[in-house]
């Protein structure tokens, strides 16, 4: 099929404009890492852009062997788990509880969650409830306990689960199954996909979370991963490596545009590096999400 | 199974009787209590926590023991200019967001179903979306140094090209609410455009075909068959938008802000956690709170009676 002139014209442009986009996305991470890796006094002449002047990888050596950002690391994979496995089972249990399709109390527990997501204490009310009342300062349990609930998720695991043929259920029961065992081998094998996508957007958000530990904690070894970040570009966190905790790689002193540029990357690049294989997952929830029957 | 007959006529399983039924329920509860729990503790009880905003709180005197103060809290900030301003501020940034930021995953959902092969379709829109995974630490430290006056790559080609004085642009208050909302756009247009690519790829390609006959160039195409296929979701997404115009995140601007901004680029949600968290003007701060909330909720709740009389969707 022949294309006319216009057709034609419309495709060169449209190359463009997407190749402009994705240089907006893609050029950004590639000043920040070359700055990562480049000459020091190259940095400070300003003379680094899109590509490394210098080859210089001390920052990173430091970073990687630091105390603190291991430990933020390991924060950040241990809550992220946790967060992620109950927040799971919690969620699924709720919501084939509630796809039941009666049960002594069934209307009164569905408002009682459905409210929660209309009205909420905001932001004091949690605070003191947190930090001073249950005392949880400093606590891993701050950042996993108010995470384990989600209403919205609740909903779509509800609606999968009542998609689920009765006749499948039913066999179960006739075989002496109890609701748990229907719950963990009949359901949860069927909805898995769901739980599956669900379970992505729940462990993205736990492992990008750093406003709790920006109110509820004081300790450095409490810090996760994006809060180590944040101290080490906004707070200008580099004291700690002047004051001995760690020995300097190499003989000289590392600039802050290095460390720091050298944080963000190794920060962002667990996500960056997993991403690919999982987007497709992540959006097919999404749409499966916003689909409403 | 259990088979209990009402009538000659009805039968119906244990799984649909009425009142309480031990074997059914006990079980059921179990699953339940854990998550019960939970909720109660971190969303009832915070809620019942909003009657500190008619008492001066004092930590000491606790909530019991501090004294009523009925409306003072709310007559204060109501009549504070600070109150006001923080308003604004909040309002233009999502009134910009709107504009600018409501078009582009739609532009960019339709030129990228232009293209025309599917592996660059692929491509393109795994890389549009990679900026919405990365935490806004992360975005805003990229923001945050790409703009630095020492180092950072636009001063850079200010200074070496154009030959003028580097330019701190995060101080300035002209250019803070346009950072925020570029910055914001960058983040999550990929992200957004996913609905329309999804709607995109469902229209009929009949439609198109037929437009074709008729004799429709590539721009009467998209005007005539993409758009109005799209319309529907994009009326609901734009509504949802406008629902919470007076909620900004607190990450973003967080992160980018500093005194020098507050002026232009204070939102309600780092005012109330500077007054709150680092002032502890708690009973102040949760007054605002509660507002908020109950604006959102009538917005949310009209909005989404726009939405379901145009589009015949809602939320709920």
């Amino acid at each position: 099929m022949k294309k006319s002139l216009g057709e034609k014209t419309f495709q060169i442009i449209n190359l463009f404009a997407m190749t402009f986009i994705a240089a907006i996305i893609l050029l950004p991470l590639m000043h920040i890492f070359s700055i990562s890796i480049s000459d020091s006094i190259a940095i400070s002449t300003m003379k680094v852009g899109i590509f490394p002047k210098g080859f210089n990888t001390a920052a990173y050596k430091k970073i990687i062997g630091d105390a603190i950002f291991l430990r933020a690391l390991f924060n950040s994979v241990l809550v992220t788990v946790i967060v992620t496995a109950l927040s799971l089972l919690v969620t699924t249990m709720i919501s084939y509880a509630l796809s039941k399709e009666y049960f002594y109390g069934k209307k009164f527990v569905t408002y009682y969650f459905i409210i929660t997501m209309y009205f909420s204490g905001g932001l004091i009310p949690t605070y003191l409830l947190i930090s001073r009342y249950l005392k949880l300062n400093n606590n891993y349990l701050a950042y996993i306990l108010p995470a384990l609930v989600n209403v919205f998720y609740i909903i779509v695991v509800r609606s999968q689960i009542e998609a689920v043929p009765k006749s499948l259920v039913e066999a179960a029961y006739i075989d002496g199954a109890g609701e748990y065992q229907v719950l963990f081998k009949i359901i949860f094998p069927v909805i898995l996909p769901t739980v599956a996508a669900i379970g992505m957007f729940i462990a993205l958000g736990s492992w990008n979370m750093w406003y709790s530990v920006l109110l509820y904690a004081s300790k450095r070894e409490m810090w996760t991963l994006q809060y180590f970040l944040r101290a080490v570009v906004f707070e200008k966190f580099l004291s700690s490596y002047a004051d001995g905790v760690m020995t300097i790689v190499g003989a000289e002193n590392i600039p802050p545009q290095n460390f720091q540029m050298a944080a963000i990357i190794l920060v962002a690049l667990p996500i960056v590096a997993i991403y690919p294989f999982v987007q497709k997952y992540f959006v097919k929830g999404i749409l499966a999400g916003s689909v409403k029957g | 199974m259990t088979l209990l007959k009402k009538s000659d006529i009805q039968a119906i399983t244990i799984s649909e009787q009425r009142g309480f039924k031990r074997n059914r329920d006990l079980a059921i509860y179990g699953l339940l209590l854990p998550g019960m729990l939970l909720v109660f503790i971190f969303n009832y009880i915070p809620l019942f926590g909003i009657i500190i905003s008619f008492k001066e709180f004092s930590p000491f005197q606790g909530i019991m023991g501090s004294p009523w103060v009925g409306l003072k809290n709310f007559k204060f900030f109501l009549l504070d200019n600070n109150f006001w301003r923080v308003m604004k501020n909040t309002l233009i940034i999502n009134i910009m967001q709107i504009i600018i930021g409501f078009p582009v995953p739609v532009l960019f959902a339709l030129l990228l179903n232009e293209l025309w092969s599917v592996k660059l379709k692929k491509i393109l829109q795994t890389i549009s979306y990679l900026p919405y995974f990365i935490s806004w630490v992360v975005a805003a430290s990229i923001v945050s140094s790409i703009l630095s006056p020492s180092t950072g790559i636009i001063n850079m080609i200010i200074k070496n090209t154009f030959g003028m004085e580097a330019i701190h642009f995060l101080a300035k208050k002209e250019y803070f609410r346009t950072i925020i909302v570029l910055s914001s756009m960058w983040k999550n247009f990929g992200m957004n455009a996913v609905y329309y690519i999804a709607a995109i790829s469902s229209i009929d390609n009949e439609l198109y075909a037929a437009a074709k006959i008729d004799g429709a160039g590539k721009l009467r195409q998209i005007w005539h068959v993409t758009l109005p296929g799209i319309k529907s979701i994009a009326i609901v997404l734009l509504v949802l938008q406008v629902g919470s115009i007076v909620s900004i995140g607190f990450e973003q601007i967080f992160l980018l802000y500093n005194a020098l901004v507050y002026e232009v680029g204070d939102v309600i949600s780092t005012y109330t956690y500077r007054l709150g968290i680092e002032q502890t003007r708690y009973s102040l701060t949760t007054a605002i709170g509660v507002t908020q909330s109950i604006v959102n909720f009538i917005l949310v709740y009209f909005t989404n009676r726009l939405s379901r009389t145009f589009a015949g969707w809602s939320l709920w």
